[in-house]
């Protein structure tokens, strides 16, 4: 009997989607390329000054909705919390880096392999 | 089974976390950033800071002055770092032998209170060293190697001694006021850095050190203040 095998990127248990894999206590998909992991903000939590120098434009999702675009080669952006938090699920465009805050969970920069 | 997971690319060569306020800590990973230089997280209440060996090549300069790091330094420096600052931390973990950051020019660890212990040996690449307020023991070592040493300041700790050797001509600053340095050890310096010929620096031995002998007729102490030097003794 052969085993269906699913990319690395789209894990499931039958039709079920994987949100995490682990190996051992290693969280191995997704990505652990986590920039800034903190716990969930207060409302008024302000972060000035975050600034990315990069080849690319960024786009920074803060974790509670919003998000902000930086120009290459070195933008900077001040954010403010709101309250509202929620879940972030985004999904990159491919040829854009991407910072994300997660709140609660992750804060992370990452381009998409393949691209330029 | 295997389960093979190919990192993405990343491509920014600088971040700066910014300042949050309130504080937000947590955690700062750049174990999948390869290209990253600099990274800069000032004023947050980061409690690790976490690399990898993929941050050998390129970080070369981290600033996470006023965080809440704990443990030891070197833990958060990649081997070929240029500038680290980590000022206004709390780390409790004393400095290790850093002589393998042969790149390492500006290290900033002051006012770490719980970090004690003594001064490693310094790498020749040293240009700065900031130390003040570390609960330091010991000696100061031997600084004959640090031939690129610019600016000392290990203030308010609690060094005693002083190895000996020659202090590089290429020193311009000295900073020990507050410690509780015996005669021998303030004699030695004054001689060393008079040795050095250079003018106009600046050098503190005052405060809770011993006073050198001969007082303020000390004939290192006359020398140094006749070319120009600011020097203070206890």
């Amino acid at each position: 009997m052969s085993v269906p095998l699913n990319l690395a990127d789209n894990l499931k248990i039958g039709s079920t989607q994987v949100t995490a894999a682990y190996l051992g206590s290693a969280q191995v998909w997704p990505s652990t390329n986590h920039l800034w992991y903190f716990s969930e903000p207060a409302t008024g939590t302000t972060i000035k000054g975050f600034e990315i120098t990069s080849p690319s434009d960024s786009t920074v999702s803060w974790g509670d909705g919003l998000s902000d675009v930086f120009s290459a080669p070195t933008d900077t952006a001040d954010h403010t919390y709101n309250g509202e938090i929620r879940d972030l699920y985004y999904q990159p465009s491919p040829n854009d880096t991407f910072v994300y805050m997660q709140p609660g969970v992750t804060c992370g920069l990452y381009k998409r392999p393949g691209s330029p | 089974m295997r389960l093979n997971f190919t990192p993405t690319e990343e491509v920014a060569t600088e971040v700066d976390l910014g300042t949050s306020c309130p504080k937000l800590s947590g955690q700062v990973s750049v174990t999948s950033y390869t290209g990253l230089t600099s990274i800069t997280c000032v004023g947050n209440d980061v409690t690790n800071f976490i690399i990898s060996s993929v941050n050998d090549d390129n970080l070369q300069y981290i600033n996470f002055a006023s965080n809440k790091l704990t443990g030891s330094v070197d833990q958060y420096m990649p081997q070929n770092i240029i500038t680290a600052t980590f000022q206004s931390n709390t780390l409790d973990v004393p400095l290790a032998n850093l002589s393998s950051y042969t790149l390492l020019e500006n290290l900033n660890i002051g006012s770490n209170y719980s970090m004690g212990g003594g001064i490693p040996v310094l790498p020749a690449s040293l240009k700065l060293f900031d130390a003040q307020f570390c609960s330091l023991t010991g000696n100061i070592p031997s600084l004959s190697s640090n031939i690129n040493l610019q600016s000392v300041n290990v203030t308010s700790n609690d060094l005693t001694e002083f190895s000996g050797g020659t202090i590089s001509s290429t020193v311009t600053s000295f900073l020990a006021e507050n410690n509780n340095l015996v005669q021998g050890a303030v004699d030695g310096i004054l001689a060393a850095v008079n040795t050095a010929g250079t003018n106009n620096g600046e050098l503190n031995l005052g405060g809770t050190n011993s006073a050198p002998t001969s007082g303020s007729l000390n004939t290192d102490y006359i020398a140094l203040s006749s070319r120009g030097w600011a020097v203070s003794i206890a």
